[in-house]
């Protein structure tokens, strides 16, 4: 790297650059005057920029709490966060104009943090969970807490001892009004033998002031939070060895959670301390907290909370089903009724979702285990019962969606005869997917929309209803499944990645007619590599040769549909 | 524009607007440089199985609607009640179908905010389809939602 | 409803296949006859060794006629080592022993064949009748009192063209779609010439050469789902048989037809044909060919439809006219829907 060229670069540019050597490391130095002040950036040399170049602002401790500025322990040096590193893409071919772009950056973020004052304090309340994590000691066990977050009592468990991940190996805190709450029961279940840690107080705070940026410093916040915050006097009084606060505030990034510890130093029983004298007795350190639930988990791991009222009747819960399950359970589906009367076995365990434990098993009632376990706020029903069991026209009509992944055309024909004579209005989505990788599909029956079921079923070289789909990619009449221990022991032969893209395709289609993104009946398919097909001397459709829509969302109508042109 | 029916088509839906209306959308025309947009609901029924759709009405600015050459706010209390005067008046058939509104423009195009006021008409009317017009000078242009955004029917030559 | 649908309605309406009620009289007065057949030839010394349908009926290209007449085609072959040298001598068998004994009054030699019509039954038989030596076929050819310069057993290949029309082995990807696409062609074709030509024409435009040049020019035509799409099939099929050469000018806007059988004897199908057969046919295919656009262009079904039935006839179905709002059901709501307050600019 030469660094002449760059300090002549930024000179040229109207810096005042140097290079020098800081603490025996050569560091490239600008000195830049604004209105109210000096700023010295300093830039540690490097062979290689593989990122924006950093420079760190040097006589930190003269400008006080600043946003994105991070105090670098032991040299009085400010780390400067212009954005997210990773995402800049850096002209390295191009060193000074690098360094130039960053230095610009630096410079207005500092000069912006120094002299907008109401800013920066809405930025450092804006970053205040990830100052907190700064402080905290990275050893230390999370504090999984359940709580709504207003004032009240919380009882404070130890994590299990021995155990190094999970629910088990975390603080828990639970308040009265926690344990009628769903994600109570879900995180107690998980490990019942927990010792009582202590106690503790959830406090929201109405008046939050910026984190500290050192521990040290840790003791002076917390006094100064408990003089400006409301605490009531019931907690005050209460005398203990061992205090959790756990706080709670708005911040600009939305309600934020943390919390503090605090320990009486000897023996004996306190009450919270409330001036530097009597803090003197206790020991005080910083936790992170993790709130448990649904309106903070949901969204934050990628569910929607829109999705948590509506409930899905699942028929089918093979391969692709199970896949669908899993990942509409992701998608933060609320109830899901599922269907099969099949049992799990050795011959799925490839390409099912299922772990082995559950041979043998009827794999509704697996699946309906293993979501419950997974997803927090499941609520999950199982029914051994096959498609045409469930022709119940009460009992259709009280779900948003029916999902059919069962691979039977004509149980899903009579099936959708039965829909449409009892006008049941519960969309319908039908998926399937085909032999040796070839590719898979999804029908969206809209009832009351242009397109049904049966549009898929038009024969296109008659225009009469056919006996299978015309989104087929493979020819009818021959004969795909494998024979390999005689009658009932034949299978198509596919494979878990199949499997699961058809359920994608399925996933896609229900959570956007659950959002009501999708208001039209529509088909997807996927197209596979046809080379096994092939191989083995099968003929594949004109759909297939011609299609190039793959995953993408098309009108499911056809003009020579009988039912939708009755 | 005006001597007969025009229809409208896109995929399985068709509208079918009736020469009445096709004549009001006509004397609308913001073709003078002075001439505010002028707007209204759209009245209509469809057919059992929802694929025909047919403008029977449409109603034009009331006193207490705002305008200007670039914009409008249709407020005034007097749409809804042409609209439920037509639902009882037809039996249950006829209902509201969507807004019109005239752009100064040749062949006119939706803005964010046509956009937005649309979306938030189908937000209000869950589970029907509605229709959106667009009087331009010369053209005129009906939209739907589709999944695929707002797009605009193809009329029928 | 799709066009296609009326297509398919429309060549329900015309097709014709051996298992078709309508060819059942035909049917079985062919079994008959043909058992007869083979008695008499057997008493002759030259016993029938295999016999076939061939025309249109094998080839899945059978229209019926608006006459409402049937034919049968029916080869009859013999043995090469039995077959007399003059070959007019089997097909006088077949005439006097089987054919008069029954009755026929109009039973006639004819040069490639012999022929008979059941008048009450509006059946009419053809029976060429052939040698076959190893895989060779020769047919029969002269007329009752031919002398030797005007008979003989010449080269054929009745099987071979057969299965040059039934042959989809070129066509890649969904061929028996694409060769049912091809029939369906060739019976739209025929109706169309039976429809726009006066019966005379007609009879000059053989069938047997509307099918060839079909095959020669055959474009298939599917949409993206794998849907046929006739109208632009025959279209393209219909332009690519306009400029194959099939037609040659001559003075005064006039044209020759010809068009040569791809087997043997190879033979040009309209040999001795006028040319006021060539000119109209061109002039009629040309006429076909902007129709068929025409139709493409025009985006009203019952439009479309009208036009089509222009082409091919009453059979070609036009729908009832649905479209005003009066004569379809409607939707009944619950509510009027909520107007609200709107804004735009």
């Amino acid at each position: 790297m030469n660094y002449q060229e760059i300090v002549s670069h930024l000179c040229d540019q109207g810096y005042l650059a140097t290079l020098e050597n800081v603490s025996d490391l050569d560091c490239l130095v600008v000195s830049h005057d604004f209105e109210g002040g000096n700023l010295k950036l300093i830039h540690f040399c490097v062979d290689e920029i593989d990122c924006l170049p950093t420079f760190f602002l040097g006589n930190f401790s003269q400008y006080g709490n600043l946003a994105h500025v991070l105090p670098l322990e032991k040299f009085d040096l400010g780390s400067v966060c212009v954005g997210d590193q990773d995402s800049v893409s850096v002209n390295f071919e191009q060193p000074k104009l690098a360094f130039q772009e960053s230095l610009e950056r630096h410079i207005n973020l500092l000069t912006k943090t120094i002299l907008k004052v109401a800013w920066n304090t809405e930025e450092l309340l804006r970053e205040f969970y990830a100052n907190w994590l700064r402080i905290c000691d990275d050893s230390s066990a999370d504090f999984i807490c359940a709580a709504s977050g207003d004032l009240e009592e919380v009882q404070v468990f130890s994590p299990v001892s021995g155990r190094k991940w999970g629910f088990g190996s975390k603080y828990l805190g639970i308040t009265h009004c926690a344990s009628s709450l769903a994600e109570f029961s879900y995180i107690a279940q998980q490990d019942k033998n927990r010792s009582i840690a202590g106690e503790g107080f959830i406090i929201p705070l109405n008046n939050l002031k910026p984190a500290p940026t050192t521990s040290e410093l840790l003791g002076e916040w917390y006094l100064q939070t408990i003089k400006n915050n409301y605490i009531s006097s019931k907690f005050e009084q209460k005398k203990g060895k061992r205090f959790w606060l756990i706080f709670n505030a708005q911040t600009p990034s939305g309600r934020t959670w943390f919390g503090i510890q605090l320990s009486i130093k000897g023996n004996g029983k306190k009450s919270l301390p409330k001036n530097e004298e009597s803090l003197k007795n206790w020991s005080i350190s910083p936790i992170r907290v993790k709130i448990f639930n649904k309106e903070k988990i949901m969204p934050r791991s990628g569910a929607n909370l829109g999705l948590e009222g509506k409930s899905v009747l699942m028929v089918g819960c093979g391969s692709v089903g199970g896949e669908i399950v899993y990942k509409l359970g992701a998608a933060g589906i609320g109830n899901m009724v599922l269907c099969d009367p099949d049992i799990y076995t050795m011959d799925n365990i490839y390409r099912h979702v299922l772990s082995d434990h559950f041979l043998g098993c009827n794999k509704a009632i697996a699946l309906s285990l293993e979501l419950d376990s997974k997803f927090p706020w499941i609520k999950t029903q199982y029914e051994i019962r096959k498609l045409l069991d469930l022709r119940n026209t009460n009992h259709l009509n009280s779900f948003d969606l029916i999902v059919i992944a069962i691979g039977s055309p004509t149980h899903e024909r009579l099936f959708h005869d039965f829909l449409v004579q009892n006008h049941i209005k519960t969309p319908v989505i039908n998926t399937w997917l085909e032999g040796y990788g070839i590719g898979g599909h999804a029908v969206l029956d809209l009832q009351n929309a242009n397109g049904c079921l049966r549009c898929a079923y038009v024969d296109l070289q008659t225009g009469a209803r056919g006996l299978s789909s015309n989104l087929n990619f493979l020819e009818t009449d021959q004969n795909l499944t494998v024979n390999h221990a005689g009658c009932g022991e034949l299978f198509l032969p596919y494979n878990s990645v199949s499997a699961a893209q058809t359920a994608l395709i399925a996933t896609n289609l229900a959570i956007g007619t659950l959002l009501r993104k999708i208001t039209s009946s529509s088909k997807v398919s996927w197209k596979g590599d046809c080379s096994d097909v092939v191989s083995r001397g099968f003929s594949v459709t004109h759909r297939y040769t011609a299609f190039d829509k793959s995953l993408q969302i098309l009108p499911l109508y056809n003009e020579d549909c009988d039912i939708c042109h009755g | 524009m005006g001597d007969e029916n025009a229809i409208f088509k896109n995929g399985g839906i068709s509208l079918n607007i009736s020469k009445d209306a096709l004549a009001v959308w006509k004397n609308h025309r913001q073709i003078n440089a002075r001439d505010h947009e002028k707007f209204g609901v759209i009245i209509g029924s469809c057919s059992e199985i929802k694929d025909e759709y047919w403008v029977e009405s449409i109603t034009t600015p009331f006193p207490n609607d705002r305008s200007t050459r670039y914009s409008f706010l249709l407020r005034d209390r007097n749409h809804q009640k042409a609209v439920d005067l037509a639902f009882v008046e037809s039996g249950g058939t006829s209902i509201y179908l969507g807004t019109w509104h005239t752009h100064p423009e040749l062949i006119p195009t939706p803005s964010l905010i046509d956009k937005m006021d649309w979306l938030s008409c189908i937000g209000k009317n869950p589970g029907r389809q509605l229709f959106f017009v667009i009087v331009g000078t010369k053209e005129i242009r009906v939209f739907v939602r589709t999944s695929f955004g707002f797009t605009k029917l193809i009329m029928e030559s | 409803m799709s066009i296609q649908k009326h297509f398919n309605t429309f060549h329900d309406a015309i097709k014709l296949s051996k298992q078709d009620d309508a060819y059942k009289t035909a049917r079985e007065r062919d079994d008959s006859i043909t058992n007869e057949v083979r008695n008499a030839f057997k008493d002759a010394g030259y016993p029938v060794i295999e016999d076939f349908i061939q025309g249109s009926i094998s080839t899945d290209t059978a229209i019926l006629k608006k006459s409402g007449d049937f034919d049968i085609d029916r080869a009859i072959v013999i043995d090469c080592d039995n077959a007399p040298d003059n070959c007019v001598k089997p097909k006088i068998t077949l005439c006097e022993n089987v054919l008069e004994k029954r009755g026929f009054q109009n039973a006639k030699i004819k040069k490639p064949c012999v022929t008979a019509d059941y008048k009450n039954e509006n059946l009419h038989i053809d029976f060429p009748i052939y040698r076959k030596n190893g895989a060779e076929y020769e047919l029969a050819i002269g007329k009752r009192n031919a002398d030797e310069s005007n008979r003989k057993w010449e080269e054929a290949d009745p099987r071979g063209l057969k299965d040059w029309i039934k042959d989809k082995s070129s066509y890649i990807g969904s061929a028996s779609d694409k060769l049912s696409q091809f029939n369906r062609l060739v019976r739209y074709l025929k109706r169309w010439r039976d429809e726009k030509f006066s019966e005379g024409v007609a009879a000059k435009i053989h069938s047997i050469g509307i099918t060839v040049m079909a095959k020669q020019c055959f474009s298939p035509s599917f949409d993206s789902d794998g849907k046929p799409d006739d109208l632009i099939a025959l279209k393209t099929t219909v332009s690519a048989m306009l400029i194959h050469g099939y037609f040659t000018a001559k003075a005064n806007c006039q044209y020759q037809v010809s068009v040569f059988l791809p087997k043997k004897p190879w033979r040009d199908i309209f040999d001795g044909s006028s040319v006021n057969t060539g000119t109209q046919f061109r002039n009629k295919l040309s006429t076909l060919e902007g129709k068929l656009q025409d139709a493409i262009s025009e985006t009203d079904e019952i439009e479309k439809c009208k036009i089509l039935r222009e082409v091919f006839g009453d059979d070609f179905p036009v729908p009832e006219k649905s479209n005003n709002s009066a004569s379809t059901r409607k939707a009944i709501f619950s509510s009027s829907g909520a107007v609200g307050t709107s804004q735009g600019a």
